[in-house]
């Protein structure tokens, strides 16, 4: 391997402090500098090898959980890279334990020398120094150099200094790479999230349709789990859903593009809610993973009498608010999807006639105004003062009002409202 | 919530859950349910002091009821406080999970 170590360049005139300052300043600089972890610590360890004089130098980082320490590089006539060592064992791990500097003069007398390594390269130690990589609240693994080859063949409190001081820099510069790491995964996640919303934005139906439906849906973070959409069936009917994924994040988002899909592929097809539901879940059944399941409400309006026919699995309350000013509950009959494999959710029938249907996630139930969770009764009140708002300004109006009265929410939030064509 | 208190009589495990069942613990709560049922036990879940439970936490409780009826071993409810239960109830999910109301299981 080129683990070729050189004689330091120093000045002649240069005392050995100045060498030493030099020496150290060398070393900060590359590793405040490096785009190249693993190049900079070559260099570093041919570096520090050579001023103390070392016949071999390693460098060990904590792994699996700090049960093992691992050989990332090393300088020297034997390659032990890769070389893993029970961190409870040798006299690294007891540098790694101690938080310590450690000088062995003589290795073999040493009661936690680990031989084993030793019989297994061929290669002899016999003079060891080893200090932690430490930073204030963690250790992230050792750096030793070995056998000293001039005078005696022992490093010195000289040597124990310089060590300690390179491996606080080394110990700097591998945070600083793995928080450099960190964050290009961060970015690359949010990326992620980002074009998945995307998908998700172009899954809700297009506004304009001529349909008399409006929905509004408002993402809490990133990704949504609800999602709604309607879309013209035949000449004479419009094919309403809203549905609510549980939990969060990318898994929600992703059954959630499954389930909106599948519903409004088999709605071209199938007319009655019920079976449609079935259907589905039956799919959602089979691919849900971790009790992942699905609230849903699907309908068809028939754009002639205003008659709907819906059915709701496992979700909110539908609100149908009449023009008198009436208010009825439709509780849902059946739990959500994804949970059992067969399902039995009845579909009910109800005349639009000059009334409004609300259909809702519960992240609208649950919005919090002063310090309350807005509930039905809350909910109908809100939807009371928008009433004469036309459909189209009417779901956003409502946010409006909610924002503007104090209220707040951490869940997503959708609503569609249906009215009977004029 | 405190982590979930799991007693074990003969094959028989009766986890007891407290306080919000929520993002924040619902995870704690998969692990302890699956854990036991993996390990062959029927499963009563404690819920008398609950004081809430979102989708996640229901996502839980879903998933160990799955497990337990793939491996034929009894899981159900029991002493489910007021709070949880009108969750469960607004879903319909009062008509998925066996509900017992006695704390010995027996409804």
């Amino acid at each position: 391997m080129d683990g070729e170590i050189e004689a330091p360049p120093v000045a002649a005139r240069a005392t050995e402090l100045e060498a030493q300052a030099a020496l150290f300043a060398e070393l900060a600089d590359g590793f405040a500098r490096t785009l190249n972890l693993d190049a900079t610590l070559r260099t570093a360890l041919l570096r520090i090898a050579a001023h103390l004089d070392a016949e071999a130098a390693s460098i060990f980082f904590l792994e699996d959980d700090d049960r093992i320490l691992r050989c990332r590089d090393c300088v020297g006539p034997v390659d032990i890279r890769g070389l893993r060592i029970d961190a409870r064992y040798g006299i690294v791990g007891r540098a790694v334990r101690e938080k310590s500097c450690l000088m062995v003069r003589d290795v073999r007398a040493h009661p936690d020398f680990a031989a084993s390594v030793d019989a297994g390269t061929g290669f002899e130690t016999r003079s060891l120094l080893c200090a932690p990589l430490l930073l204030a609240d963690e250790c992230l693994g050792a750096v030793e150099c070995i056998n000293k080859r001039s005078a005696d063949g022992l490093f010195g409190s000289r040597d124990q200094y310089l060590l300690s001081m390179f491996a606080s820099a080394a110990a700097m510069a591998v945070r600083n790479a793995r928080t450099t790491v960190a964050l290009v995964e961060r970015d690359r996640i949010r990326r992620e999230l980002h074009l998945a919303r995307e998908i998700q934005e172009r899954l809700l139906p297009d506004p304009d349709t001529g349909l008399p439906v409006a929905g509004l849906n408002l993402a809490a973070d990133g990704v949504s789990g609800d999602f709604f959409d309607f879309q013209p069936v035949g000449a004479h009917h419009c094919y309403f859903s809203i549905g609510d994924v549980s939990g969060k994040g990318m898994n929600a988002a992703l059954l959630m593009a499954q389930t909106c899909g599948l519903l409004r592929c088999l709605a071209r097809s199938i007319d009655d809610p019920s079976e449609l539901l079935a259907r589905v879940n039956r799919e959602i059944f089979q691919t849900a993973t971790r009790g992942m399941f699905v609230t849903v409400v699907v309908g068809l309006l028939d754009l002639q009498s205003g008659e709907v026919r819906l059915a709701n699995a496992g979700h909110p309350p539908a609100l149908l608010h009449r023009r008198s000013g009436a208010w009825e509950v439709l509780e849902c009959d059946a739990p959500p999807l994804g949970i059992e494999p067969d399902l039995a959710c009845p579909t009910r029938q109800l005349a639009l006639a000059d009334g409004a249907l609300y259909l809702y996630s519960d992240g609208l139930l649950e919005a919090r105004l002063k310090g309350r969770p807005l509930g039905l009764d809350g909910l109908s009140h809100w939807l009371e003062l928008v009433a004469a708002e036309p459909l189209g300004l009417r779901l956003p109006r409502l946010v409006e009002c909610l924002r503007n009265n104090g209220a707040y929410w951490s869940d997503d939030l959708t609503v569609l409202v249906l009215e009977a064509p004029r | 919530m405190t982590t979930p208190q799991t007693t074990l009589v003969e094959d028989h495990a009766t986890v007891a859950l407290e306080g919000d069942i929520d993002l924040s613990c619902s995870q704690t709560v998969r692990s302890a349910l699956l854990a036991q049922l993996r390990a062959g036990h029927a499963v009563s879940v404690r819920m008398a002091a609950v004081s809430y439970i979102d989708s996640s936490g229901v996502a839980s409780l879903v998933e160990a009821y799955q497990l337990a009826r793939k491996l034929g071993l009894d899981f159900q409810l029991t002493e489910v406080s007021e709070a949880a239960l009108s969750v469960l109830r607004l879903a319909r999910l009062d008509r998925v999970f066996p509900i017992a109301t006695g704390s010995d299981g027996k409804g």
